[in-house]
C-alpha cells in the first residue's frame, strides 16, 4: 500500500472497519518513571458507529483517542484509518489525511482566538484552492446546523463555552470527514450545555453518516452512544 | 513511595503511587530569613527555566556592553589626552600656542606644535621659556622631541617604555638625525627631551611657550589677560578655542578649571572631539536608555508567561512577595548582565584598541552603569508588578 | 498552498497588532541605536583625522558599531522566540486541522518578519529624525551624515528582518514537524 501526500486518492478497502487499531502500546517517561499509557489495546469501530471511549482521568482514552487522529504515535502496534495503516507515514502526511478524513474536537475547543466563528469553521480549508464564496456559505450553513446562525462574526472569547465547543463541532464537518474524534467534549460544560453538545453529535451520527468516537468520564454521553468501551489503566475492561 | 523503573517490559512497571509524608510533623524554620528564602526561590525559578534567563541576561548584557565600550573609549581619550596635555606643558600656568596651533600625533603619543613657537617677551616679572616641540621620524617609527631649556647638551631624557621602543639603554648612545647623544632614562613622557638647540636642530624650529606669573600675582584668576595683554596676544580659558591661523599665537590660561576638570583633561576632551566626547555621551545615554527598555520589555513578557503562577501566590496572600520576588529576580538578572556585559566590553576594547584603551578608563565606565543599575532594576520590576497586581488574582488564574 | 499560509499570515498580523507592538518596541530600540551610530560616526571620522587621532577613532567606530548591531540581533531575536512560543498552541491547532507543514510555517513567519521590519523601520526613521533635528540644533558639533543614517537605516532593517527570520523558522519547522499533540498541550 503506497502512502502518498494527497489523501484524497485513498486507498480505502471497502468494507472495511473506518478504525482499526491493533496491540497499541503507548508508553511515555515522567521524570525517571514510565508511564503505561496504553497497554496492549485493539479496537475496530465500523461506519456510522457513535463509540464511546469512557473511563475515569489517566485511563488511558485521551491517548487512544491521540494515536488513532495523529496527534500523537503509538509506540507499539499498528492504526488503520479507513484500512490504510498509518504507522509510518510522517506528521504532513498524517496532516493531509486527517485533513481529509478526520474532524477532531477538543476539551478546551481550540480556536484561533483571533478569528470569528465563521473563520475558525473555515480553518481547516483555507488552505486550499476552494472557491472563498462557497467555502464562506459552507461554514455558514454549518454552524446554522449547531445553532449559531447569531454568532458567525464574534471571537471566541465573545462565545460561551458551550457555543464554542459547538463552533469547534462545525470546524470538524467543513471537509466532510468520514470520522469524527472528540477528546472529552463535555468536559469543560455545564451539564445542560453538554447535553446539547452530545445530542449534536448523535445527530451527526445518524443524519449525515459520520462515524463518531468519542472520550469521556461523563455518563450522560455514554447514554447517547450506540457502543461504550470502558476503559482503565490504558486497558480495555470488560463490559 | 515512589518506585524509579530501570528496564521497560511489561511486567517490570509498575504505576506511580504515593503515599504522603505522615502528618502532625513540625517542620523546621529555613536557614537564611526571608532574603535567603527569596533568593533560592529566584535561583530555582531560573534553573526551571533557564533558556529565559539566558535570553533576558544577553539582551541588556549586550546594551551594558555597547554602553561601557561607549565610555571605555570616550574616557580613555579623555585620560591619554589629559597626560599628554601635562606632559607637554608640566603645569605651567600660561602656555601659548603658535599661530598654526598644536596637534596630537598618535604615533608619537604625544602633542607637537604645528608652527614656530610665538614671537614675544616674557613681560618683567615672569618666568617661562621657549619649548621646542617636533616630531622626528625615527626608524622606529615617529617620536615627539622636545627642546627644554635646562637639558644639558649631549643628553636625550626620555621615559622606559621609549627607550625599549627604540631599543636603546641608559646611558648607552642614541643617533638622533646625524648627532650622538647619551640616553639618559627617567619619567614618564612619551617624548624624548633634549636641548632646544638639538631639537631645532631635529625637528626644525616648531614649538611654544610656556610661563608662570611673578609670585606677587599669585592665585590671581585673570593671569591670562594680564600676560596675553602685555605680550600683545590674543588669551583664552577656554580649551576649545582654536589660534587664529594669520595671527601671531594664542594664550592659554591653564590655572582656572570650572568644576572638576583640569584645563588638561577638557583641552584634552577638545582635542580629542569634544565631538567624539559629547557624541559618545550621546550614544551611551541611548544605549543605556535602549538597556532599559529592553529590560522591561522582557519583565513584562515574563510577568504574561507566569500570570497564572503569581495569581496563585496571590491568592493564597503572598502578594506582597510577589513584588519581592520580583525585585530579586530583576537584581539577578541586572547584576549578571552586568557582569557579562561588562567583561565583554573590556575583552572586546582590549582586543580592537590595546594601546589607547586604558584599565583605568574601562573601570571607571564599568562604574558609571553600575551606578545606574539600582535604579533601573527596581523599576524594571515595579512596572510589571504593578500591572500583575492590579488585577484579580481570578483573572490571573483562569487563561 | 504557500499563498494561503501567507494570507492567513497578514490576516493574523492584523489581528494581533497589539500583541506585536512590544516586541516592535524592542526591535525598534536597537534600531535606533544602529542609526544614530552610523549617523554620527562620518562626521566623527572626519574630524578626528584632523586631529591626528585616525587610526584609533577608526576602529572604535567600527567596535562600536558591530556591538550595537548585535544587540539590534540579540533583541530581534529575543522578541521573535518569546512571540514563537505563545504561537504554539495554535500552531497546534493548525496541525491538527489537517494544515500541512510548509504552509503552517509560512503563515507563523509573517508576523515575525512584519514585525521586525516595521519595528526597526519606526525605530530608524524616529532615529533619523532625532539625529536631524540635533544635527540642526548644534547639539552635535561633528554634525549628522545623511549618508551614514541612510546606510544605518538599510543596516538595522536588514539586519533586524534577517534576525527575525532565522529565530523563528528553527523552532517553527521543529513544532511542525512533532506530534500535533505536543503543540496543544503545551501552556
Amino acid at each position: 500500500m503506497t502512502v502518498t501526500e494527497s489523501a484524497s486518492e485513498s486507498v480505502a478497502v471497502p468494507g472495511a472497519p473506518v478504525v482499526k487499531v491493533t496491540d497499541a502500546w503507548k508508553l511515555h517517561k515522567l521524570g525517571d518513571e514510565i508511564v503505561r499509557a496504553l497497554v496492549n489495546v485493539s479496537l475496530e469501530v465500523h461506519p456510522g458507529e457513535f463509540v464511546c471511549l469512557m473511563g475515569p482521568s489517566g485511563s488511558g482514552k485521551s491517548t487512544l483517542l491521540n494515536i488513532i487522529g495523529g496527534l500523537d504515535r503509538p509506540t507499539k502496534g499498528t492504526v488503520e484509518i479507513a484500512g490504510r495503516d498509518t504507522s509510518k507515514i510522517t506528521e504532513s502526511q498524517f496532516a493531509a489525511l486527517r485533513h481529509d478524513t478526520i474532524g477532531y474536537i477538543f476539551q478546551s475547543y481550540n480556536l484561533i482566538p483571533f478569528l470569528s466563528a465563521v473563520e475558525n469553521v473555515e480553518l481547516p480549508l483555507m488552505f486550499e484552492p476552494y472557491d472563498r464564496k462557497a467555502l464562506r456559505q459552507r461554514a455558514i450553513d454549518l454552524l446554522n446546523l449547531v445553532g449559531l446562525g447569531h454568532r458567525l462574526d464574534h471571537q471566541p472569547a465573545k462565545m460561551s463555552g458551550g457555543e464554542q465547543q459547538r463552533t469547534a463541532i462545525a470546524r470538524s464537518l467543513i471537509s466532510n470527514p468520514t470520522l469524527i474524534l472528540a477528546d472529552e467534549p463535555t468536559a469543560n460544560l455545564d451539564h445542560r450545555t453538554g447535553e446539547v453538545v452530545v445530542r449534536t453529535l448523535r445527530d451527526l451520527c445518524s443524519q449525515l453518516g459520520v462515524t463518531v468516537v468519542a472520550s469521556t468520564h461523563d455518563p450522560s454521553v455514554a447514554e447517547q452512544a450506540s457502543r461504550v468501551v470502558r476503559m482503565k489503566d490504558g486497558q480495555f475492561q470488560a463490559e | 513511595m515512589r518506585l524509579t523503573i530501570k528496564d521497560v517490559t511489561a511486567s517490570q512497571i509498575v504505576s506511580q503511587t504515593e503515599t504522603s509524608p505522615s502528618p502532625n510533623v513540625v517542620l523546621p524554620a529555613s536557614s537564611g530569613g526571608t532574603f535567603g528564602r527569596l533568593m533560592r526561590f529566584a535561583i530555582a525559578n531560573i534553573r526551571r527555566r533557564p533558556e529565559r534567563f539566558v535570553l533576558s541576561v544577553l539582551g541588556i548584557a549586550l546594551a551594558i556592553a555597547a554602553v561601557t565600550v561607549v565610555r571605555t573609549i570616550s574616557t580613555s581619550f579623555a585620560i591619554t589626552g589629559g597626560d599628554s596635555v601635562t606632559n607637554a606643558i608640566g603645569g605651567h600656568a600660561i602656555w601659548v600656542v603658535p599661530a598654526q596651533g598644536v596637534t596630537y600625533d598618535s604615533g608619537a603619543g604625544a602633542l607637537v606644535a604645528d608652527g614656530p613657537p610665538s614671537d614675544i617677551t616674557l613681560p618683567a616679572g615672569w618666568t617661562g621659556t621657549e619649548m621646542i616641540a617636533g616630531l622626528w621620524y625615527s626608524p622606529h617609527g615617529q617620536v615627539a622631541v622636545y627642546g627644554v631649556a635646562g637639558t644639558p647638551a649631549g643628553k636625550a631624557v626620555m621615559s622606559a617604555q621609549l627607550a625599549q621602543r627604540l631599543g636603546v639603554s641608559d646611558g648607552g648612545p642614541l643617533s638622533l638625525a646625524g648627532h650622538t647623544v647619551t640616553v639618559s632614562v627617567s619619567g614618564g613622557s612619551p617624548a624624548l627631551t633634549v636641548s632646544p638647540d638639538l631639537a631645532k636642530d631635529v625637528v626644525k624650529n616648531v614649538g611654544w611657550w610656556v610661563a608662570d606669573e611673578p609670585t606677587a600675582d599669585h592665585g590671581r584668576n585673570d593671569l591670562g589677560k594680564l600676560f596675553g595683554s602685555a605680550v600683545g596676544l590674543p588669551f583664552t580659558q577656554n580649551p576649545a578655542q582654536t589660534p587664529d591661523s594669520s595671527g601671531k599665537g594664542l594664550v592659554y590660561d591653564t590655572t582656572t578649571g570650572s568644576g572638576a576638570l583640569s584645563f588638561a583633561q577638557k583641552y584634552a576632551s577638545a582635542f580629542s572631539g569634544q565631538v567624539t566626547d559629547s557624541t559618545l555621551g550621546l550614544i551611551s545615554i541611548i544605549g543605556l536608555v535602549l538597556g532599559f527598555v529592553i529590560a522591561v520589555s522582557s519583565f513584562l513578557a515574563s510577568v504574561q508567561e507566569r500570570r497564572r503562577e503569581f495569581g496563585i501566590m496571590s491568592s493564597i496572600g503572598l502578594a506582597d512577595e510577589v513584588l519581592y520576588f520580583f525585585l530579586v529576580e530583576s537584581g539577578v538578572v541586572f547584576v549578571a548582565a552586568w557582569l557579562i556585559g561588562v567583561l565583554g566590553a573590556g575583552v572586546a576594547v582590549w582586543a580592537v584598541l590595546p594601546h589607547l584603551a586604558t584599565p583605568v578608563a574601562w573601570a571607571q565606565a564599568s562604574a558609571t552603569v553600575a551606578a545606574f543599575l539600582p535604579a533601573m532594576a527596581i523599576v524594571g520590576a515595579i512596572v510589571p508588578v504593578h500591572r500583575l497586581l492590579q488585577q484579580r488574582p481570578v483573572a490571573l488564574l483562569t487563561d | 498552498m504557500l499563498k494561503y499560509g501567507l494570507a492567513y499570515g497578514l490576516l493574523s498580523s492584523r489581528r494581533r497588532a497589539r500583541e506585536m507592538l512590544l516586541p516592535a518596541i524592542t526591535i525598534a530600540t536597537g534600531a535606533f541605536l544602529v542609526v544614530i551610530v552610523f549617523a554620527m560616526s562620518a562626521g566623527i571620522k572626519k574630524q578626528a583625522a584632523g586631529l591626528g587621532h585616525a587610526d584609533e577613532i577608526g576602529h572604535a567606530i567600527v567596535l562600536i558599531a558591530v556591538t550595537v548591531l548585535l544587540v539590534g540581533v540579540v533583541e530581534a531575536a529575543v522578541a521573535t522566540t518569546r512571540t514563537i512560543a505563545h504561537r504554539t498552541r495554535e500552531l497546534g491547532v493548525l496541525g491538527a486541522t489537517g494544515v500541512r507543514s510548509r504552509p503552517v510555517l509560512m503563515a507563523l513567519l509573517v508576523e515575525p518578519v512584519v514585525t521586525a521590519f516595521f519595528g526597526a523601520l519606526g525605530g530608524a526613521v524616529i532615529a533619523a529624525v532625532v539625529g536631524a533635528v540635533l544635527g540642526t540644533v548644534g547639539a552635535v558639533s561633528s554634525g549628522v551624515s545623511a549618508g551614514g543614517t541612510v546606510t544605518g537605516i538599510v543596516i538595522a532593517v536588514a539586519v533586524s528582518v534577517v534576525a527575525a527570520v532565522i529565530t523563528s523558522v528553527v523552532p517553527i519547522w521543529r513544532a511542525v514537524n512533532r506530534p500535533p499533540i505536543k503543540s496543544l498541550s503545551a501552556s
